[in-house]
């Protein structure tokens, strides 16, 4: 996965609350925060979790779940936290397709490693694809290529 | 035959070929078209059968929330849009076969394809249900919409979700009022 | 001039006779692919009489029809083949074994989910059928109407296009 530092090119920076459009998806990036609590998994005082919400709406034609790869940790001491999982809010369980022009909040969780110490503020980058009309092994049409488009950096709240 | 003509004529059968070149490279079919799926279009209330599976619209709701029961619990889920649940009987066309992939289809070719957010079993839904000739079944199929495209609907069946070459039935959802916005219940009760 | 005629001629019949060549070659695995992919030869056999089919002894013992209870438009139709091995890998060529019940225009209506105890004929890999016979059991609902004129159909994808198929001696 390609992360930049906050300084790429050809990215704009966005506050907290506000939307840009990335390509396949309008994305909002809300809140982020630390808590004990994962919003799948039983209760458990041993864990704490990186919660990060986002509002995503579908700008393409048809229902997609291709959503995994757009929002990264910039931070690189933070690279080690790996993939999240994701969180539909309004079911808090794990989200189906996303549908066109219907907003949704995720949630991204991290699980953080007892030894890892967050910043006050979390840098996030906001990723694209671009759209091909004809792919180049047989002339379909997709998104192609994830890049950058953004980046935000949202406040730590403790829980 | 003079020179002078005869090089004009090689010019003008070049000339000739490198147009039908181009013609040819700029209409020819991309892929999505050539692996199109084969459609059968039909009304809501009728039979519309394709090479492997027939299905009828029988009646259509719309709901703000979903009620179901699983695993004796009871769960509600609610959308930023409005529930269309379809009431549809299914059969399989000669030999056994599935319907794999459903969706909406709005006036300006939006697809909503079915909601995985709920989970019907297989005795209401249609995933996973093996059908047979002659043997229709009922199923209900369950998406979510957005408020203002209620009016103009269609129904997409087809074999897949990724449709190459596949059979795909289209029918036009119908509605008794002229204004299906007023008759949204605030709730449906799916069982369990 | 006639030899100009006589290269015209021999181009034609050089064209004629390779296009299909050239058709056949590239075609050929396609059309094999597409041969295979359906059950379209049906090797027939007498419930009475044993049939040699994919390194397997098939034997149709039995075959019940009765309405279901809920709905007599509905007819439960129980199917029972008796099988012994003749070969000792025969069972691994058994893999997506299906059977079906057919009519006489090629209509077919797949078997049910098989109840607990039951062994179908897609778990024949994991059993040994060489010793001692193994009883297959498929359950089919069909239409009423359908039920006195269908025959039983045992496709397995490795013999393709060929197929078994048991007519019933209608009493």
């Amino acid at each position: 996965m390609q992360t930049s530092s906050a300084a790429a090119p050809g990215t704009s920076s966005l506050t907290p609350g506000a939307a840009i459009d990335a390509g396949q998806w309008r994305v909002k990036p809300l809140r982020a925060r630390i808590s004990t609590e994962h919003p799948l998994r039983r209760a458990s005082t041993r864990n704490s979790y990186l919660l990060v919400d986002v509002e995503f709406t579908n700008l393409m034609q048809r229902s997609s779940r291709d959503f995994a790869f757009v929002v990264t940790l910039d931070q690189p001491e933070l690279a080690r936290l790996g993939e999240p999982s994701i969180v539909l809010v309004r079911d808090m369980a794990l989200p189906d397709r996303l549908h066109p022009r219907m907003p949704e909040t995720l949630m991204l969780v991290w699980q953080l490693p007892t030894d890892v110490t967050l910043p006050p503020e979390l840098h996030l980058s906001i990723l694209g694809k671009t759209f091909k009309a004809a792919d180049n092994l047989v002339g379909s049409p997709g998104w192609f290529n994830p890049a950058p488009v953004a980046h935000v950096a949202l406040s730590l709240s403790a829980p | 035959m003079s020179g002078g003509a005869h090089l004009a004529a090689k010019v003008a059968g070049m000339l000739l070929s490198i147009g039908a070149i181009l013609f040819m490279w700029h209409t020819m079919p991309g892929y999505v078209e050539i692996t199109a799926p084969f459609v059968t279009r039909g009304d809501a209330g009728e039979w519309v059968h394709t090479r492997t599976f027939g299905v009828r619209v029988d009646k259509s709701y719309l709901s703000r929330t979903l009620r179901q029961t699983s695993f004796g619990r009871s769960e509600e889920r609610t959308t930023s849009g409005v529930w269309v649940i379809v009431k549809v009987d299914a059969l399989a066309v000669h030999e056994p076969s599935m319907i794999g992939a459903f969706a909406l289809q709005t006036e300006d070719g939006r697809r909503y394809q079915h909601t995985e957010r709920v989970r019907l079993s297989r005795k209401v839904g249609l995933l996973g249900r093996e059908l047979q000739p002659e043997m229709p079944v009922a199923a209900l199929l369950v998406f979510e919409v957005p408020e203002d495209v209620v009016a103009n609907l269609m129904l997409i069946a087809g074999e897949r979700e990724i449709p190459h070459l596949t059979s795909e039935a289209h029918i036009s959802l119908r509605w008794q009022s002229s204004n299906p916005l007023t008759s949204i219940r605030d709730t449906l009760d799916l069982g369990s | 001039m006639s030899n100009e005629l006589f290269a015209r001629r021999r181009s034609l019949i050089t064209f004629a006779v390779l296009l299909p060549a050239v058709i056949w070659m590239s075609a050929r695995e396609d059309f094999a692919i597409a041969r295979q992919s359906r059950a379209t030869n049906a090797i027939d056999a007498m419930p009475a009489q044993a049939a040699q089919f994919s390194g397997f002894n098939w034997r149709l013992i039995d075959l019940k029809a009765a309405p279901t209870e809920r709905t007599p438009e509905a007819t439960q139709v129980e199917a029972r083949l008796q099988i012994i091995a003749t070969a000792r890998e025969a069972a691994q060529s058994m893999r997506n074994c299906r059977v079906y019940l057919e009519d006489s225009t090629g209509q077919r209506w797949s078997a049910q989910p098989s109840r607990r105890g039951d062994i179908s004929c897609a778990q024949l890999p994991d059993i040994d059928a060489t010793e001692k016979p193994v009883m297959l059991v498929a359950r089919f609902v069909i239409p009423t109407y359908r039920a006195e004129y269908v025959s039983l159909a045992v496709v397995i994808p490795k013999q393709r296009p060929r197929y078994l198929r048991f007519h019933f001696q209608r009493s």
